[in-house]
Order: structure tokens, then sequence, then C-alpha cells
């Protein structure tokens, strides 16, 4: 493995396990709020968190170049911010990550919250549990297994992720040259051992993350109140 | 004021509710009616799990007076639902002691003694007990409230006979132990008799008679003896 691949590989590691630091509090609180609002707009809302599935990672990608350039609001915000642009920064991909993945993570949650069910809910108000006690000591434990598949399924897309990371990071060595993107690159030298040997690793690391996160989603707390 | 639980409550949904009650102190209500009849939706709002409007007064403690009132979780209710909706991701005793206010390990398993729960037990979850070992954690699980009023849901419908009757049984003892006001909505009143005082008959959504149990079912004429002879 040269500098470069282990560069990326860490640069892969690190944009998946903060894109699910990211998308975990994000997935609990927008799936447990759809899994029992009665809003009606919701199904509007879920058709748009589906969107990124849906459309070609080229399109969401130009949807993102264009909505975090240095002409948008949230580029020229970045911007006063932190001094540096958005687009073509760790700081652009870990956002469109966690904007692409919305969607792997918050779905899972939300069925995982609605299984707890209007019962549950009500026994544990008739127990004594403020509506925030209810949601830590029983809410939560209980859909903690969706809550760690959605997890799982967002760290092992971002590892896979090319086409929204390509557009919006534009494979800058250290910065946004992602494995996927290391892939590719050696395809395109003729290099297919080089490819082969990082996509097998890709995929030994996907394997084993997603074994670890499983594993902790079996657990799903203290079995005492 | 040891005046016992007193409500007048209207709801629309899900089935129209009108009604009104008096369970003194100590003494047991039985609910009856016709599946459909709103009972179960009455003890929900009794609870507060229900929007209803009117008010409902425990021993001159007022939890409701029009719209809203108290919310669910600070009505001191000990709330047994059909089935017993125990939490399936806590053993027995973690179902009880998260209804104590300030966890008591030794008070949740003197609780689930007194419903004949012991030993090994008590450290299986909802899934890997009967039906009527989960009623009886659920009983626990109410008591362990130290509620002012307790609400039982058919907690007799999902176990067989002979398991029904020791439950019976067991709820008469816990009457003797807690004067709260009891309301116990069954459909067989017959196996209730020994434990309630009064009896109240539902149907439509309305309480439509209400009186000393026994009274009731000595009078052929009462509206609730009609309907046991119809069903």
């Amino acid at each position: 493995m040269t500098l470069a691949d282990a560069t990326a590989l860490r640069l892969s590691l690190a944009l998946g396990l903060a894109t699910v630091a990211v998308l975990l509090p994000l997935a609990i609180l927008l799936g447990r709020w759809l899994a029992v609002t009665r809003w009606r707009g919701r199904p509007l809302l879920e058709a748009l968190l589906f969107l990124p599935l849906l459309l070609p990672p080229t399109v969401v990608g130009l949807a993102l170049l264009v909505g975090m350039g240095p002409g948008s609001l949230i580029g020229r915000a970045f911007e006063a911010l932190t001094g540096g642009r958005l687009v073509f920064s760790f700081a652009g991909i870990l956002l469109a990550s966690v904007l692409v993945n919305l969607p792997l993570a918050v779905q899972p949650a939300q069925r995982a919250f609605e299984g707890v069910g209007v019962d549950l809910r009500a026994a544990a108000a008739s127990c004594g549990l403020s509506p925030r006690a209810a949601f830590r000591r029983v809410e939560l434990p209980l859909a903690w297994p969706g809550i760690a598949t959605g997890a799982v399924l967002a760290f092992a897309h971002t590892l896979g992720e090319f086409g929204v990371v390509l557009m919006v990071g534009g494979a800058i060595p250290g910065e946004t040259a992602t494995l996927s993107l290391a892939i590719y690159d050696r395809v395109q030298a003729f290099d297919m051992m080089g490819a082969a040997r990082l996509a097998l690793l890709l995929t030994g690391i996907s394997v084993l993350a997603i074994t670890l996160l499983f594993l902790l989603g079996r657990k799903p707390g203290s079995d005492r109140g | 004021m040891a005046d016992g639980l007193r409500l007048d409550l209207r709801a629309t949904a899900p089935v129209p509710l009108a009604g009104a009650l008096h369970v003194p102190q100590g003494q047991t209500l039985a609910l009856v009616g016709p599946s459909g009849a709103g009972k179960s939706s009455l003890l929900k709002a009794i609870a507060g799990l229900l929007p209803s409007s009117g008010s409902v007064t425990v021993n001159g403690a007022s939890w409701q007076d029009g719209a809203g009132g108290l919310p669910a979780w600070r009505r001191r209710v000990g709330l047994v639902m059909q089935g017993g909706g125990l939490f399936p991701h806590l053993d027995a005793l973690g179902n009880v002691m998260i209804a104590q206010g300030r966890p008591d390990r030794d008070a949740a398993r003197a609780l689930l003694a007194a419903v004949q729960m012991e030993g090994g037990v008590t450290g299986r979850r909802p899934a890997q007990l009967s039906g009527g070992e989960q009623m009886r954690v659920a009983l626990a699980r109410a008591l362990a409230r130290d509620p002012a009023v307790l609400l039982l849901d058919e907690p007799f419908a999902a176990v067989d006979r002979p398991v029904r009757r020791a439950l019976i049984a067991l709820v008469a003892r816990l009457r003797q132990a807690s004067a709260a006001p009891m309301i116990l909505v069954t459909h067989d009143l017959e196996e209730a008799a020994g434990i309630a005082d009064l009896a109240a008959f539902m149907q439509g959504g309305d309480i439509v008679e209400t009186g000393p149990s026994a009274a009731l079912l000595a009078d052929p004429a009462s509206r609730l003896n009609r309907w046991l002879a119809s069903a």
C-alpha cells in the first residue's frame, strides 16, 4: 500500500465515521418525529428525504455543487465562518455525504420508532415517565436495532460513495480523494492489481464495520430501568 | 379528603364517551358492557391518555377540570392494560422498577413476591413469561407507583380459566392491601362479582347504569342483567 493509498483509506474511514456521527442524532430525532407526527405534509417530506436515493449521483452532486458553491448562501456562510471554501473540502464532502445518506439512516429509525407502538408509549406515561424519560428509557432502547441498522447502511454507503464525492470534492489528495476514488484512479492508470488490492481492502473494512455495528445493535442497553 | 375517584367525562374519539362515576376510597367498580362500548377509552381518558373534557377529581385533588388537565405521566394511576403492556426490553424486575419514582430493588422484589413472582422468573423478559405471569408483573408494576387510582383493563381476558381464577384471587388480595379506588373493566361480571362493590354498565359510549354490583345483579330488570341475559 502506498502512502497515497493509506491517506485515501484514512480519509474514507474518517468520512464514514463523521457521517455516522452527524447522522445518528439527526436520524433519531427526525425518525422519531416522523413516526409520531400527524402533520399533513409528512408524505411530501418523506418523498423529499428519499430523493437522493432515486436520483443519479451526478444529479445530486450537481445540485449540491451549486447549492454549496461560493455564490450560494451556505457557501458564503461557510466562508465567512472558516475563511475557506465548502466545495472541494472535507467539510463539503461530509455535508454532501450526510445529505445523501439521510434517507438510509432515517428510514430504519422511523420504522423502529413506529414499531414501539401507542400502547407502550401509553404504558410509559402511566408508569410516571415524562416524555423525555419515556424516550430515553423505553423508546430509544426498543428502537436501537433499527437505528443501528441505519447507521450501518450509512457507513457502508459512505465508504463506497463515488459520484457525489467526486462532484463535490473533486478528488483532491489528502482532502477529498477517498478510497473509492483511488480505486478509480488505479483503473484509469491500468493498474488493475493495485485497484483489486484496494477493492479487497474496502470490502474487508465494510464487512468488519458492518459486523461490529450489528453486534452493537443487538445490545439495547441495561436490562433494568 | 379521602373521597375516592369522581369523574364526569366526555370525549369524541375513538368512540363518543359520556359518563359520570364515583368510586369511593377502598372500593372497586366493575365496568361492564359490550365490545366497543367505550370501557377501555374511559380508562384511558381517566389516565390522561385520551383527549377528553370534563372533570376528574381524586381524593379532592383535581386532575382535570375542562379540557386537558394534568398530563398522563403526572396522574398517579396504576394501569394494567389489556395484554399487560410490559416493556419487552426489560425483565420482570426492570418492568416494576421503571414505575418506581426512585428505583428500589428490594421494594420491587417485594411487589413481585406479592403477586407470586419470585426467584429466577423475575429475571425473565416478557417474551419468556406466560400470559398469567405477564399479568402478575403488570399488576406489580401498577402498584409500584403507589397509585391513587387503580385501573385494570380486562386483566383476566387473555388467560385460561384456572389462571383467571388465580388472578381474580390475587386482585382480591391486592384490593385488601391498597385503599386506592379501583375500576376493573371486565366482560364477565359474575367472575369479578366477588371483588366489585359497584358496577357500571356502558353502552354506545355512555354509562347507562350504575349501582352496587350485588343489587344490580339481583335486579332482573336492570339493563346490565338484560344485556347479560342476551349475551
